[in-house]
């Protein structure tokens, strides 16, 4: 199947309703849920990322487009689901403990369901108890996000529980990290900004696009 | 290898090792170089020009050859054998002083000040001790005395019925703050603080009418351990963190000036008997000696909102050692004692009808009052507005530019800090960039340049940022500016600005739905801080800072934390105020609120959409 062009523009664009509008009717007119996942919508979520890490478009824009991405998962997800769709990997994410910043968080959170990752969302003040049950039930990687100095000191606290578990990967970031605390702490990576989330969570895996 | 320096009219070469970036190098000379995030590379304030030589930034080599390029001086290590040449623009230096609001409007009341000084005369019926016979003097007027042990050290005369008692009448206490002989106490005098996480303001009062005699401002010292609250909070735990800070703001900032303020004055900081200070509850904590770290993190508790009165040695404050010092109360961790300060100083829960109070400073605090109920929230707007993170953005002060604007004939025109040639952009001029440019159309909604409507005048130009360059416009060509660069604006910078309107637009949105109220039934806007006392109020209005509020309903306070402090001075019912708001304030935690999310996202834009 071909790229459906209106969906990768309007993905692109962020536009919401229109996503929405014509993930539907690419549905009804037969379209495989896989194949428009594969072929339009993770593609049009790639060109975001880059064409954010190349500074051509800003967090606004990325928002809006991660938003109207996830506005067309919304209904593919259940359909992806019963057509036996594996997700790339899975990964869990959340905002420390003692922290309630989620904006920059769930915009990682779309860029990697977008990018094709099953993502657990454990919401904000997530405790190291969290992250541990998301790890039993199949997660490959914790992602943690802190926009607070005040709370990140937590990250340590997760990475230290983890620290022996070498199959459990730890990738930090939000507006206080950066790579030397996250090299202090001992995670395994690190990432600057949203647009830099899908490659850090790769490399860290061992996947490739 | 050798490093020159050039900053305002001076030129200093240095030996350079190569384990030193050039802010290290440049600090060991003491050029005042504005490092608010501590040489983390975060900031941006530390952008200096590489006219000569060349520089390692992480793996990178940078060349000034063939033109000079902006470094970071906090990441740039000197390379090679050639001589270098650094010329550090006036916007990557810090001022010596700032120019901060010192001015203040709003609600006068009848002076009735806190202090009072009560005559002791002798007496006929005997009395059993000195200090009951000054409590009888005193309980005409309240109940109980207190008096601590330095000041009773200190009696003039212990035989002596006779003297003046100064008393500060709080609490429902009568605190002695100084006994003098008979007619020797000297003109009493009040200090109403402003503690703010930038800047420190102090106005001596005299406590007798009211005037304000002198007022002074400068950096709270504390900026050297982060420039945030966040930052201070962790500064503060620290080993020996907590007394550092408080040291800080209070020998190193206040001290100060108290002495300059009373020598203008020609008075003596003895003979300060008052105190009351406002300021955010982080700062509060901190010029207390407190620890923080309730407030940094869930559930968001300080350890006190109303401290109890206080006197002035235990602070280390340089007035009179027994002078009672207050802090006006913190209605909550993110709603500080400023803020209360802005709601006695415009009268906010006496008024009839609904009102929205906006103090931005690097937060952007908010209160929203419907006749019933209060709620408040705070806004984490980051400092874009306070020229952080804009590629030619600084502080309010000389040679900033303060407006910008289209003439009819459509050329762009400024107006400048000051006397100076423009170096730069303050928050005002920002705000006046967005609505101006998306007015004139040079700018989409989203904050992307539409190019065909102004490039050919020549502005087109690209800011680098890190390996990618960037769209950027030039608003003020070479010619006009200090540095004989051109001043930009880059669609990255229009995106931070965006971020930081958003955080405040969207506070104030969830606030208004969060009580159920339409923004058309606001009957008043009251703007308190620096920043609001310098915008253009249709601009801000424009862009969704603010809530479109006809001009003649919005109050412009000015310094408010200063103005609520002042007043406790000089009304002892503003005491009641303080009550009331404590007992009546719902904070609101803005990332909780249903739909929050949205709100912010649909700020991001400009125009309404």
């Amino acid at each position: 199947m071909a790229r459906n062009e209106a969906l990768f523009n309007a993905i692109r664009m962020g536009k919401r309703p229109e996503v929405q509008q014509l993930v539907r009717a690419a549905l009804d007119a037969g379209a495989s849920p896989i194949e428009l996942l594969n072929e339009t919508m993770v593609p049009a979520m790639r060109e975001v990322g880059e064409a954010f890490s190349r500074h051509q478009i800003f967090i606004p824009q990325m928002l809006v487009a991660a938003r109207a991405m996830q506005a067309g998962l919304d209904i593919l997800e259940p359909l992806l689901v019963r057509a036996g769709h594996q997700p790339r990997a899975k990964v869990c994410i959340g905002t420390v403990k003692g922290d309630l910043h989620d904006i920059g968080k769930n915009l990682v959170a779309m860029m990697l369901k977008g990018a094709g990752f099953e993502v657990m969302d454990l919401g904000t003040d997530v405790d190291v108890t969290k992250f541990a049950r998301a790890v039993e039930l199949g997660a490959q990687a914790v992602l943690m996000s802190a926009l607070l100095t005040t709370t990140m000191p937590y990250m340590r606290v997760v990475t230290d529980y983890f620290r022996n578990r070498g199959d459990v990967k730890i990738i930090v970031g939000g507006a206080p990290i950066t790579q030397e605390y996250a090299d202090e702490i001992g995670a395994h990576g690190y990432g600057e900004d949203a647009g830099q989330a899908v490659h850090v969570v790769e490399r860290c895996l061992g996947l490739s696009n | 290898m050798k490093v020159i320096f050039r900053w305002r009219h001076h030129v200093r070469g240095m030996p350079a090792e190569a384990d030193a970036t050039l802010a290290e190098l440049a600090r060991q000379i003491h050029l005042p170089l504005n490092m608010v995030c501590e040489g983390r590379g975060r900031c941006g304030r530390c952008a200096v020009v590489l006219e000569q030589g060349s520089v390692r930034v992480g793996a990178r080599i940078i060349q000034a050859d063939p033109y000079p390029v902006t470094v970071l001086a906090c990441q740039a290590y000197p390379l090679g054998n050639d001589e270098l040449v650094v010329r550090v623009p006036e916007r990557s230096l810090r001022e010596t002083r700032p120019s901060a609001l010192t001015d203040f409007h709003g609600w006068r009341p009848r002076w009735q000040p806190a202090l009072r000084v009560i005559q002791c005369r002798e007496t006929a019926t005997p009395t059993t001790s000195l200090v009951e016979h000054w409590a009888h003097s005193v309980r005409q007027h309240t109940h109980a005395l207190v008096v601590d042990l330095p000041e009773l050290r200190s009696v003039p005369d212990p035989e002596q019925l006779e003297a003046d008692l100064a008393v500060v009448e709080v609490s429902n206490l009568s605190w002695v703050v100084g006994v003098r002989p008979a007619g020797g106490v000297p003109r009493p005098l009040g200090l109403a603080i402003d503690v703010g996480t930038t800047t420190v303001v102090v106005a001596l009062v005299d406590l007798t009418d009211g005037r304000v005699l002198g007022r002074a401002s400068d950096y709270n010292a504390q900026i050297a351990r982060g420039a945030d609250v966040a930052s201070r909070i962790t500064a503060s735990e620290r080993p020996d963190g907590l007394s550092d800070l408080q040291e800080l703001v209070v020998r190193h900032t206040l001290n100060p000036l108290i002495q300059r303020v009373c020598d203008q004055a020609k008075v003596t900081p003895t003979d300060i008997l008052h105190v009351v200070a406002a300021g955010n509850t982080v700062m509060e904590h901190l010029f207390l000696g407190l620890p923080p770290s309730g407030i940094g993190r869930l559930p968001f508790r300080p350890l006190v909102r109303w401290p109890w009165p206080v006197r002035a040695r235990a602070l280390g404050l340089h007035v009179a050692p027994s002078a009672v010092v207050e802090l006006v109360p913190a209605l909550s961790a993110h709603v500080g004692g400023d803020l209360t300060a802005d709601a006695v100083a415009s009268r906010l829960i006496h008024r009839k009808g609904v009102y929205l109070l906006v103090d931005i400073g690097t937060n952007g605090e908010l209160l929203l009052w419907d006749g019933k109920r209060l709620r408040g929230c705070a806004a984490a707007a980051g400092p874009a507005f306070e020229g952080h993170g804009v590629t030619h953005g600084m502080r309010a002060t000389e040679g900033a530019i303060d407006h910008i604007w289209f003439e009819p004939n459509g050329t762009l025109t400024w107006s400048v800090l000051g006397t100076s040639a423009p170096a730069g952009f303050c928050g005002s001029a920002l705000v006046d960039m967005l609505a101006e440019m998306y007015r004139a159309g040079w700018i989409d909604s989203a904050g992307r340049f539409r190019e065909d409507r102004w490039d050919h005048a020549g502005r087109r130009c690209q800011v680098p940022i890190g390996s990618h360059p960037v769209a950027g416009c030039i608003l003020v060509p070479a010619e006009h500016t200090a540095h004989h660069e051109p001043l930009v604006i880059s669609e990255a910078d229009i995106a931070e600005l965006l971020k930081a309107k958003a955080a405040i637009q969207a506070g104030w949105t969830t606030l208004l739905r969060q009580a159920g109220i339409s923004v058309e039934r606001l009957d008043g806007l009251i703007l308190a801080g620096a920043f609001a006392h310098h915008i253009h109020l249709q601009n801000a209005i424009q862009i969704g800072l603010l809530p479109p509020v006809p001009s003649d309903r919005i109050t412009v306070l000015g310094n408010g934390s200063l103005a609520g402090a002042y007043l406790a001075l000089g009304s002892r019912g503003v005491r009641r105020d303080w009550r009331r708001l404590l007992d009546l304030i719902e904070p609101v935690e803005l990332n909780r609120c249903e739909g929050f999310e949205d709100t912010y996202v649909a700020a991001l834009f400009l125009g309404d959409s």
